[in-house]
Parts: C-alpha cells; structure tokens; sequence
C-alpha cells in the first residue's frame, strides 16, 4: 500500500480519536482552500516502517451533502475517483449505530473503492467481535477490523491491514447496478459516461449528475455538461430518495441477522438528558458551566499570563541591563520581544478555552447546548454553538473566534465571528475603570448597587446587546450558500479522552502561533517603530527642546525622562499620524493626544492607559491617579477648553466599546475566514458604529 | 387514527413513520433513520418549544419545527 489512506465516516463515527490514534502529533491543520472547514492531515507509521499520509474528511452522513463540511468529503470523494487516485478508503463506523453509519458506506462501496470497514467502539458491545468481522468479509469482500480509537484497541491489527492491503477495489454490485437508474435520468447520467471521459463506474456518474451544478470544475464538458444535466428531465432530489431507500431496503435485512448481537445501552443518556435538556433546569445548567468557562480563561487565565509577562519583562530588563542601550537593543526589547510575547501572552487563555469546548465536544454535552439555543440564536443568524464563543469573547475575543470552528453553517459561524470583537473583553476593563472614574461618582445607589460598578455593568451590556442587533442585521445581509438545518443527531454521553482534547488543544495553539503570530508580531513591530520614530530633525529637536525646558524648570531627571518620552512620541510617525486624524475626531470631542491614543490602542486596548501616561509625563502607567489628574486639566490647544468632559469621556467609551482596535482579533478573523475581506468588512463597520455612536452621544452630552 | 406531522405529535407518545415528504430536507431525513414503519416519539421540546427531542428507533435526533413537519406519523 502506498496510496494515500482517507479517513471517512459520519460525524460522531470517532473518526477524529482514530486520526489522532493514527497520528500522534505529526499533523497539519490547514483549510480547504475558499472555505473555512479544517484540512487534516497527518502522518502514520507502519508496523513495516514505512510512512503513510492520512487525510481526515469532515465527517458526512452521505455523499449528498446539506452542511459546508459534507460538500467538502463529497467533493474529495469524487475527487479522487475521477482521477483515479490511488487511495485507501478506511471507513469509520460506530459499532453501536451500524443501522445509520453502514448508509454513506454504501455508497463508497458502490463507487468501487480500495476499502477498509473499521468497527470503532467494539468495545462498547459485547459480542463475538470475529464473528461481526466474518460477516462483513463475506458480504462485502473487504478487509474489516474491529477497534477502539478511544482505548486503543486494534490499531495494530488497523495498521496490519493498511499495510498488507492488496485486493482489487470491490466489485460486488449489492447496492447498486445500472438498472437503479430512474427512466427519466438515463440522459443525466450517460452524458457524463460518453466519449472521451474517465469515468467508468455508473453509481460515479449517477452521484456526479447529482451534484454536477455545483461541481462542474469535476465533470467531464465542465459547465456545458452540467447544462445538459440541468436542462434534461433529471430530478436529482427525487433520485437522492431514491437512491437512499433503495440502501436502506437491502442494509436492513443484512443487519437484522446481526444487530441482535448488539444491545447498546442509552438509559444513562437519557437519564442525563432528562435533566440536562430539561425546559429550566437544562438553561440553568448550561449558564452555570458558561459562567465557569468565563471564570477559567478570564482569571485562572491570569496566572500564566503573568508569568508569561514576567519572563518577558525580565528578559527585558536583562538586555537594557548588561547591552549598551543602542537602536539595536531597542529594536530587540520594545520591538521584537514586545512582539512575541504580544502572540505568547494569548496562549494560556487558548489552550483552557480549548481544553474546556474538547470535553463538552467528546462528552457530547455541545450537541445539548445546540439542541437548547438553536431557536433563539437562528432568529439572530447564529448557532447554539455561537454562545460558547460569545461568552469566551467576555474574556477575549481571540480564543473565542477560534472556537467557531466547530459551527458547521458558514453563514452563522461567520456572523459570530464578526459580531465577537461587539462583546466587551478583557483589554477594555483598565480603559473602562480610568474613564468611568473621571466621569461616574463613587457612590451607592439602592443600598447594594455602586455607580461606577453599574456603568462598567452598562458598558458590557451595550456590547452584548449590539452583537444581537448587528447578528439580527448580518443574517439578512448575508446570502447563505445553502439552507440551514438542524437536523442533528444527540449522540450519547462519553467520558472524554484527554489525549484527543490535549492533542486538539495543541493544535489550535500551534495553528495560533503559526498563522496568526505572524501578522501580529510585524504589526506590532509597525506600531513600535512608528510610536519611537519619526522625522528625524523634529525627533532631534524634540529632544532638545525637552532638555531645554528641564533645565529652565530645573525637574528631576525622571521627570526629565518623562519629558523627553513626551516629546519624542508627539513627534514621532504615531504623533503626525494623530495629529492628521485630529479633524476627524474633533466631532466626536477628541484631540490629536487621544488620536495617539488610538492608533497604538491597535496593539492591544489597554496599550490606550500606558499612551495616556507617556503623552502626560506621568512615567509609569500604574499610576493611575496621577494619568487621571493630568487628563483632567488638558485643554485643547486652540479653544484652550477643558477635552475631557462628561461629553468625551463618554464618547471615548463608547468608542472604545465598539471599535475594532485590536490587530490580534484581525489577524485571527483573517486566519479563519481564509481571506482579508472579511476582518477589513469588520474593521470598517465596527469603527463607523464606534464613531457614529460616540458622534451621537457627544452632542447629546454636550 | 389519521395522518399527523411530527410537529402535532404530543410528547411522549409512540406513532409510527407513515412517509417523508418530498422536500429539501426530505434525503436527510432518511438518512437519520426516519424510515416509514419506524417508531418514533418526541422525548422533549426545547426550553421555547420550537425545537424538538425525537427518538427514532434507538437513535435520539434534534429537530427543528419545519424539518419535523415534513415527517408524517399515525400515532399508536
């Protein structure tokens, strides 16, 4: 055998723990190009040591699709038996739902492909496994092994038969023959057999004629044939029916010899979901887990994340410490390890989020919350499987945007990726608490509630409530590809196996580093260069001018240094570039000091406080009190009014509740939609709904 | 007793799958296992009742409201 080996098989076949059993860490995760599902491939080693290339198809029910990861197998499929790929097929099917998972086998078989049948969860069923295996030999003339994925049981003998396969494609017609073929779709079908093509196999042409409208690029006469196909009597949705039917009629009989073998035991299912979908306690429930979700990747997330910013500070601090303070260093500490540890500092809040959707993924606790919400996330053109994503996205939107993998609608999961970055994250809350001190009262209200705690409590809301209104927009704005269904299988309650949650994680956090680190770390460089360097006669005098006036105050040499830093950055790229915005930003109650702001808040949001600190000379951006006073004595220049009033302050909030500064977000949309239109489409209508919202309020306070 | 959609079955009581109508969803639907002559109950409804628990013979399914109207039953 020295094909490629194909893992196909229905969603929940465990598919994905055989792929990881096979694999190990030897993974790639890409996408399919033009599409967001995820391209698996990996490598395995055989007990003879050669290497081989498995591929994971998303999981389908059959070779006619309704959902973005089913066209993709279907076309895969096809794909590789009109060019006569020389794969092996490794059908997963789960032992105890033979009588739905045998259906898209079928069909496989009917294609006459190179395959093996892979029981998985024999040992969920307590039969004679080799007489099963005996049974299917014989009616199908294909290898079978009996496994667990989860256990790892029969791997081995998995990885004997991939190496020792050597029959011919089945050949047998059980399924399917030429005659199947409705009177009305003779003409769909032989065009595609006619002339100069490859395609040899009936059921090929009979499922090609089937999907010829969207997969012309395959077919034979491109386009025009699928013209044909249209334009003649061809009715492919009766002909699916048919087709299906016909499957079932002859899979029942055969499994009724063998099922009562099998007794599977869902009470303890449905004993579960008796009260984990229950109409009050099920919600109850599932809010509880968000809430802990929440509490793990926003604080116990805070551990790691400061030894992270620990190791890095110190790091830094060694370099000025024992180098000659030159360009070079400079470039080294404020730009490249400020750069890394921008990417690295996400990390610990991935992996939990991750870890944590893995178990409610393998306990199959997911298809529940789907099960609960669908209805009302469909009204907003989201999933079930949105509001983990949002709630994440409390915390921060990165990790949360990357968990929308796993909605399998591309209409709904890229409404929840353009309205996460609405939900307030972490970032915000040191932007939120220097403003909201300058303009709420610390005061109590109704005995329990405190002023500021309730504007902060706004904030949040305004944010989850705009996600809800821009979902409800989006979903009559964006055209679906195809129609959205439920139509889902609850699939019984698993102990989760951590290695496949560790091994997802894993990945997840390696695709992050890989694809999404990249566009990050030279933004950030961007930005560093362009906040420390500027023209450079202005950057010069900058500098004199400071030591000038130091020396005429007489100020102490910190305060010199922090003059200086004020200085260099009014005129320094980032300086000229607020100063430019200032006319934009003046309607709204800004001055060019809050547009310096802005531009390097695209780091990172809470990157806004330690600006405010450089731009007022304060030095160190913890002390907030003394950012706060400077901040409110500040005039403009020109009018030589107070900036920051109620009317900006509240302005700026609401600009900073809305607007799309964050370049990790972008570059994370941009690594999961697969293209740059999306996070600019984000970026764009985020920034007019802060601009316009902070328009809005500032003459109103004002 | 006469023909009814999935969607007018009341809960927890046992019908049978008369036949699926030709629709867009129709294929999936058997491909779940909504076989005619199966049985077939709703277990539970969603907590705003648009979406339905179904158990079809031992396999438990998620349904929206207008995908179990293309399913027709006779109740036993």
């Amino acid at each position: 055998m020295d094909g490629n080996v194909v893992l196909v098989g229905n969603p929940n076949s465990g598919k994905s723990s055989l792929f990881n059993k096979l694999t190990g860490l030897q993974q790639k995760i890409g996408n399919y190009p033009g599409v967001t599902v995820e391209r698996k491939k990996g490598k395995a080693k055989l007990p003879n040591g050669t290497t081989i290339q498995i591929t994971d198809l998303p999981g389908a029910y059959s070779l006619f699709p309704t959902t973005d990861d089913e066209k993709i197998a279907t076309r895969e499929v096809l794909k590789g038996s009109i060019h006569n790929e020389d794969n092996l097929l490794v059908y997963v099917a789960d032992i105890t739902k033979l009588e739905k998972h045998l259906l898209f086998f079928s069909q496989l078989y009917s294609l006459g492909k190179k395959m093996i049948l892979c029981l998985n969860m024999a040992d969920q069923v307590k039969i004679r496994l080799d007489k099963l295996e005996t049974f299917f030999q014989t009616e199908f003339e294909i290898p079978v092994v009996s496994i667990s994925a989860k256990r790892g049981l029969g791997i081995d003998e998995l990885k004997k038969a991939i190496q020792s396969y050597s029959q011919k494609p089945p050949n047998k017609k059980i399924f399917f023959s030429k005659e199947d073929i409705l009177e009305e779709d003779r003409d769909a079908t032989e065009v595609l057999m006619k002339g100069d093509t490859k395609i040899d196999n009936d059921y090929l042409a009979f499922v090609l004629a089937n999907h010829a409208h969207w997969l012309s690029e395959l077919i034979p006469g491109g386009q025009k044939t699928a013209d044909v196909i249209k334009n003649s009597p061809f009715n492919p949705l009766k002909a699916q029916v048919q087709d299906t039917m016909k499957r079932f009629s002859i899979l029942e009989p055969m499994l009724l010899k063998i099922t009562p073998l099998i007794k599977n035991n869902p009470t303890f299912t449905d004993r579960l979901d008796r009260l984990l979908t229950h109409r009050v306690m099920g919600p109850a429930i599932f809010v509880i887990l968000m809430l802990f979700i929440f509490q793990a990747i926003f604080a116990w997330a805070q551990i790691p994340m400061e030894w992270i910013d620990g190791a890095f500070g110190s790091l830094n601090g060694w370099i000025s410490d024992n180098f000659e303070s030159s360009w070079f260093t400079a470039l080294l500490t404020e730009g490249i390890l400020a750069g890394i540890g921008g990417v690295v500092i996400f990390i610990p809040q991935i992996a939990i989020l991750f870890f944590l959707i893995g178990i409610l993924e393998e306990t199959g606790y997911m298809s529940r919350i789907v099960f609960m919400l669908d209805n009302s996330m469909q009204k907003v053109g989201m999933n079930g499987r949105s509001v983990v994503a949002l709630v994440s996205g409390g915390a921060c939107a990165i990790p949360a945007i990357m968990s929308t993998r796993n909605i399998a609608g591309w209409k709904e999961r890229l409404i929840t990726i353009m309205v996460t970055p609405l939900i307030s994250c972490s970032a915000r809350i040191p932007v939120y608490a220097l403003l909201i001190a300058m303009v709420v009262p610390y005061k109590k209200v109704g005995g329990i509630f405190n002023l500021q705690g309730l504007s902060f409590a706004l904030l949040y809301f305004l944010g989850a409530a705009m996600a809800i209104i821009i979902g409800f927009i989006l979903s009559k704005w964006i055209k679906s590809k195809s129609p959205s269904f439920l139509m889902m299988e609850m699939p019984d309650y698993r102990t989760p196996n951590f290695r496949n949650v560790t091994i997802t994680t894993y990945n997840k956090v390696k695709s992050f580093i890989v694809e999404a680190g990249k566009i990050i770390f030279v933004i950030s460089i961007a930005l560093w260069f362009m906040a420390s360097y500027g023209p450079k006669n202005a950057m010069k005098e900058a500098e004199e001018n400071a030591v000038k006036i130091a020396l005429e105050e007489n100020l102490s040499p910190e305060d010199t240094e922090n003059l200086i830093a004020t200085n260099k950055l009014e005129n320094s790229f980032a300086g000229i570039m607020g100063k430019a915005i200032e006319p934009v930003i003046r309607p709204i109650g800004f001055d060019w000091k809050i547009g310096i702001s802005l531009i390097t808040s695209f780091a990172a949001r809470e990157v806004f406080v330690g600006t405010m600190a450089t731009i007022y000379s304060v030095g160190s951006e913890d002390n907030t009190e003394g950012i706060q006073a400077k901040m409110e004595n500040a005039t403009f220049a020109d009018t030589g009014k107070k900036v920051y009033t109620p009317a900006t302050i509240w302005s700026l909030l609401l600009f900073y509740a809305f607007a799309m500064q964050c370049m990790s977000t972008l570059a994370v949309v941009k690594k999961e939609t697969g293209t740059w239109k999306w996070p600019i489409i984000q970026f764009v209508y985020l920034t007019l709904l802060a601009y316009f919202s902070s328009l809005i309020i500032y003459n109103i306070l004002s | 007793m006469p023909d009814i959609c999935l969607d007018h079955l009341e809960k927890n009581k046992a019908a049978l799958i008369h036949n699926i109508k030709p629709s867009d969803c129709q294929c999936r639907l058997l491909e779940l296992g909504f076989l005619p002559g199966r049985s077939v109950e709703v277990v539970r409804k969603s907590p705003f009742g648009n979406t339905l628990y179904v158990r079809v013979n031992t396999g438990c399914i998620a349904l929206r409201k207008n995908e179990a109207s293309c399913i027709c039953v006779k109740p036993i």
